[in-house]
């Protein structure tokens, strides 16, 4: 495979005819040192003329043509080194000859060129010789278009470059995703995207060529850099993806994304946006830069949807939807970003239902050892079975038991989805304590999926405290809650975890048992003995402000008398009277009519009609009727008073 | 706080920022050189914070002047209504104005600016209701600037209703409008030139009034109303409040309440009226709270979980309790629940009622004791008199028994009698 075989002396020779000899020695210095070496000895070949008389350009012609098809059958055979010997054999002899021919012969031999690197690359791997094969094959085309490519039709140059750079520079698509996230410096990722860096570098003096060509080349370099520093550095390198996203953005702009050539550039930028994010994901559990990737998804979707062709493409659905189902469980956890704002069992539903496509696609894509065993599929595995059985447990219309999917049957045997259906069976069983040994067995899912593990273990204290404790004690100490609701020794479960997990169960509606706490001797009472009258002062009372001004006979009138807080308008704001209410529609309108009925409401009986589902009503309801009793005391105080006079 | 402010609005800014003693010594005589450099530049001076401006920006007293003998036009005319607050004079130029179809709205725009100007909120709430019933499809038909006027007049109607401390209404209104005309959106995120009052206000109106009006169990419902995510797009504080308050994390919420909203309201004209009643409460929102799911708990705990200084959640709660007449006692440290009878209030009224009725009797019983003494000396005062007729008299004596009498009419008059034994 060196450099200095029978054909090197061609190449060579071709080489030395190259005027552009900055060029060259540029590249030799970046790239290669053997390039470098033989140049000044063979510089005087340069000049050599060559007659080129009628007959013998057809002999000329012959000659190419036997290279041609002696290049490709050693393409054929695999035999890499010679064909490309062959075809550049034929580029050496064309350019000897008359500007017609030359081109014709270059472009052919040069697309060859390209070609077998490619397919050498993708059989077999990258090697230092290939990568300096590569490059100078680069050079040549490089120097060829800068001289030559105004006299080539564009159409067919355009064809052309954007086969064999397609071919050359593949896209990465999801497969990457089926490498390790955690292994640093991932050598042939590196190496191949360095040389795809570099022979993108070396068209940089190229410009009279299609705007397409450009475009993409732009975005190869972009997605090789992004990659490059992934790997480096372990971090999304922000300002190259910000360069990728502004492509992004323009082609969207200007409704260009139907256009093939700019919809190739648009979905590999977005791909690899996606891409490098569920990487990160995947080592980290988190996504930093959230608002772009949904918007990415977004983006992808939309083309996806408008294309029948890209929605067949299983890698881009995999991608697609499992970019959705991590954002689905990443949404809940942002509370500074003004997101779409979803309920926490939709949400899960959501990711959910993404898992499963992206399992289905999955099983399209074709499945083999290597892509069962990375992170990358069980983390889809894991996602859609947990978020299955959080649902199956916390939401009564899920009752679909995941472990009967199809796409989880098939694996049934696998150690990483036996030890996901133990999980499940702690979660159904309630038992916080096994459940944790369970997750702590799979401590990789355990770490990228965290969030969600989280919101298990939340879902699992959630319905014991609930459904386990709250109906059977009526009076328990929070330490002793604490204890029953603690994951593992070693995590504790702290006071104003526990007291944050009641109070939240009142504001999301969800406290099914009624309970007050005691803080300084820290018991939680539970039951409906113990709702008590929270004010002697009936909602009427507040009606009308008069009453308190006028009512001077209050003991500590003076001390308090800038309070302005008797009006109902005060009472309504602070809540004195609400009833817990849940509105029986999602709309604004039915939202605040309830309330309003609710605030006007002043003789504090609920009606029935009025109240979509009442719980935990603090109040006992008698409480209505002590303003009657004040009233008839009030009516004999007045008789008498009148009496008196 | 003033570089979106120009002229008129910017001067009146400047006098609330004065007034209230906003800023160094040195950015208040920059402020107020400001003003008077505009009244001089628009030649008319005659406005009631002249004497602050002057006052703040260290020149000698001098009198507000005009300098120009007579408005060069209408327009004029009126900018000097509106800077010397002849409001009502102004509000009858707009009104006699020949109504130009393609200006209605922008005209009651103006209105309405000067309805609050001068502090009329009823009618400036009443110009807003009847607009909005009005034009209820028509509006989307409308001439861009027209269309902007007449959702804006909506916003000032709410902000009428803040000012007012009316925050349940603010909001009701506020997401009523919006349910109906999503376009109210557009306007609140435009970037505007010298308003009136601005859309950040607008927005912590709105903002300050669902955190202080909606119960805190129906946070969890209003934050996934339908439409609601557009009006998160666009005030993002709002939803951070209501997550943080779902989540009952009261300390970052009091953070943002008193160390970000705070700030703003008191630069502002417009928020700091509902501001005051609104920011304490808020706390008494959450201290009830605590209260609703407590038996006993100490104002230091709830101090310190809510950030709050000790002293102020000790005032406030005991400020609570006594109005609204809590079933609570503080004492020490220690807030407690004190249970007391459906009746107790009632059972007050009846002590008082006995103590009425004690009075009653008692005097009713002097009265007969004076009555019965008066008898008494007639009686003795006719035996003396009447010593001679007595005798020759004595069948008729059985009649003139005084004593028969007296026990007569007390028993009769006074049903009362027994409550007092």
């Amino acid at each position: 495979m060196s450099m200095h075989g029978d054909e090197g002396t061609n190449y060579e020779d071709f080489m030395m005819s190259d005027e552009e000899d900055v060029e060259m020695s540029d590249m030799g210095f970046e790239s290669d040192d053997d390039e470098s070496m033989p140049k000044p000895e063979e510089k005087k070949n340069e000049s050599k003329p060559i007659a080129t008389p009628e007959d013998r350009q057809q002999e000329v012609n012959n000659e190419l043509e036997r290279l041609y098809q002696h290049g490709n059958s050693h393409l054929d055979n695999q035999n890499f080194e010679a064909a490309r010997g062959a075809f550049m054999e034929i580029y050496s002899i064309a350019s000897k000859l008359d500007d017609n021919a030359f081109l014709i012969w270059a472009l052919r031999s040069l697309n060859e060129l390209m070609l077998s690197c490619s397919v050498e690359l993708r059989y077999n791997g990258i090697s230092p010789a290939l990568r300096s094969n590569i490059l100078s094959s680069c050079t040549l085309i490089s120097d060829f278009l800068i001289k030559k490519s105004t006299q080539i039709d564009e159409t067919l140059l355009l064809k052309m470059l954007w086969e064999s750079m397609t071919e050359l520079f593949p896209s990465i698509n999801v497969e990457i995703l089926f490498e390790s996230p955690k292994e640093k410096n991932n050598r042939p990722l590196i190496d191949r995207m360095q040389l795809q860096l570099d022979a993108i570098a070396l068209f940089k003096n190229v410009i009279m060529i299609p705007k397409e060509i450009k475009s993409l080349l732009q975005t190869k370099n972009l997605v090789a850099k992004l990659w490059f520093n992934y790997f480096t550095t372990m971090k999304v390198d922000l300002s190259t993806s910000n360069f990728l996203e502004n492509g992004v953005y323009n082609a969207f702009e200007l409704d260009a994304t139907k256009n093939a050539h700019i919809s190739y550039t648009v979905l590999e930028s977005l791909s690899t946006l996606l891409e490098v994010n569920c990487m990160e994901f995947l080592r980290t559990g988190e996504i930093e830069e959230h608002t772009q990737f949904q918007k990415h998804v977004n983006q992808l979707y939309s083309l996806t949807s408008a294309s029948i062709f890209l929605s067949q493409k299983s890698d881009l659905m995999v991608l697609l939807n499992f970019s959705k189902a991590i954002l689905c469980l990443l949404n809940g956890d942002r509370q500074n970003d003004n997101i779409v704002v979803t309920k926490f069992f939709t949400r899960i539903r959501e990711s959910k239902d993404c898992f499963l496509k992206a399992l289905k696609s999955f099983e399209e894509m074709g499945n083999n050892e290597k892509k069962f065993a990375s992170l990358f599929h069980q983390i889809i595995i894991a996602g859609f079975i947990i978020t299955s059985i959080i649902l199956l447990k916390g939401h009564d219309n899920d009752k679909i038991d995941p472990f009967d999917f199809e796409q989880v049957r098939i694996l049934a045997c696998s150690p990483t989805v036996q030890k996901l259906h133990s999980i499940a069976e702690d979660f159904a069983s309630l038992n916080l304590r096994k459940l944790y040994t369970s997750v702590q067995r799979v401590p990789e899912i355990a770490h990228t999926l965290h969030i969600l593990i989280s919101n298990l273990y939340r879902v699992a204290q959630w319905i014991i405290l609930w459904e386990r404790i709250a109906p059977v004690y009526s009076c328990i100490s929070i330490s002793d809650v604490r204890e029953k609701l603690r994951i593992a020794d070693s995590i504790d479960m702290t006071r104003d975890d526990l007291l944050t997990i009641l109070m939240m169960s009142i504001m999301k509606g969800k406290a099914i048992v009624f309970f007050k706490l005691d803080l300084i001797n820290d018991l939680i009472y539970f039951g409906e003995d113990y709702k008590v009258q929270l004010t002697t002062h009936p909602k009427e009372n507040f009606r009308s402000q008069e009453v308190d001004t006028q009512n001077k006979d209050g003991p500590c009138e003076d001390e308090y008398s800038s309070a302005k807080l008797s009006d109902l308008e005060y009472a309504n704001n602070v809540g004195m009277y609400v009833v817990p209410q849940k509105p029986k529609q999602n709309t604004i309108d039915s939202f605040f009519d309830g309330l309003k009925k609710a605030r006007e409401n002043v003789d504090n009986v609920p009606r029935d009609e009025d109240v979509g589902m009442v719980f935990n009503e603090f109040q006992p309801s008698n409480v209505a009727f002590s303003n009657k009793y004040n009233d008839l005391v009030e009516l004999v105080a007045s008789r008498l008073r009148s009496s008196a006079t | 706080m003033l570089n979106n402010f120009q002229g008129l609005n910017r001067i009146e800014r400047i006098n609330y920022l004065l007034a209230l003693n906003h800023g160094t010594s040195e950015v208040r005589k920059q402020w107020a050189i400001q003003a008077i450099q505009y009244l001089q530049s628009v030649g008319f001076t005659s406005s009631p914070h002249w004497n602050r401006f002057v006052h703040n920006s260290g020149l000698p007293p001098t009198k507000c002047f005009q300098l120009k003998r007579h408005p060069a036009d209408e327009e004029e005319t009126f900018l000097q209504k509106v800077i010397s607050h002849k409001f009502t004079e102004a509000l009858f130029m707009l009104e006699s104005k020949e109504m130009d179809k393609v200006e209605h709205y922008q005209n009651a725009e103006k209105a309405i600016q000067l309805l609050i100007r001068s502090k009329d909120y009823k009618n400036a709430e009443d110009l807003e209701y009847r607009i909005r019933g009005r034009h209820p499809d028509l509006h989307k038909e409308l001439p861009e600037g027209e269309l902007s006027a007449y959702r804006r007049i909506h916003l000032l109607g709410c902000a009428c209703l803040f000012i007012e401390e009316k925050y349940f209404d603010c909001c009701h209104t506020f997401f009523n409008y919006l349910n109906r005309d999503l376009g109210v959106i557009e306007v609140l995120s435009e970037n505007q030139y010298d308003p009136f009052i601005s859309n950040e206000e607008i927005l912590l109106m709105v903002t300050i009034s669902v955190l202080v009006s909606i119960p805190l169990d129906n946070y969890d419902n209003f934050i996934y109303l339908e439409n609601m995510s557009y009006f998160f797009d666009i005030c993002p504080l709002l939803l951070k409040c209501l997550k943080l308050l779902i989540k009952t994390k009261f300390q970052s919420f009091f953070q943002i309440w008193h160390t970000v909203i705070n700030p703003k309201c008191q630069e502002s004209p417009f928020l700091h009226y509902g501001w005051s009643e609104a920011k304490s409460m808020m706390r008494s929102k959450i201290y009830f709270f605590y209260l609703r799911i407590s038996k006993r708990l100490e104002v230091s705990y709830l101090s310190n979980i809510l950030g709050i200084e000790e002293a102020l959640v000790r005032e406030e709660i005991a400020k609570l309790i006594y109005s609204a007449k809590l079933n609570f006692c503080i004492k020490d440290d220690i807030v407690f629940y004190k249970s007391s009878h459906v009746l107790a209030d009632a059972a007050e009224g009846i002590k008082r009622n006995k103590l009425l009725i004690d009075n009653l009797v008692t005097s009713e019983r002097s009265n007969n004791k004076t009555l019965r003494e008066e008898l008494e000396n007639i009686k003795s005062r006719l035996a003396d008199s009447t010593l001679l007729a007595n005798s020759l008299l004595t069948h008729s004596n059985e009649h003139m028994d005084f004593d028969e009498i007296t026990n007569f009419s007390d028993d009769e008059s006074l049903s009362l009698e027994y409550e007092n034994d």
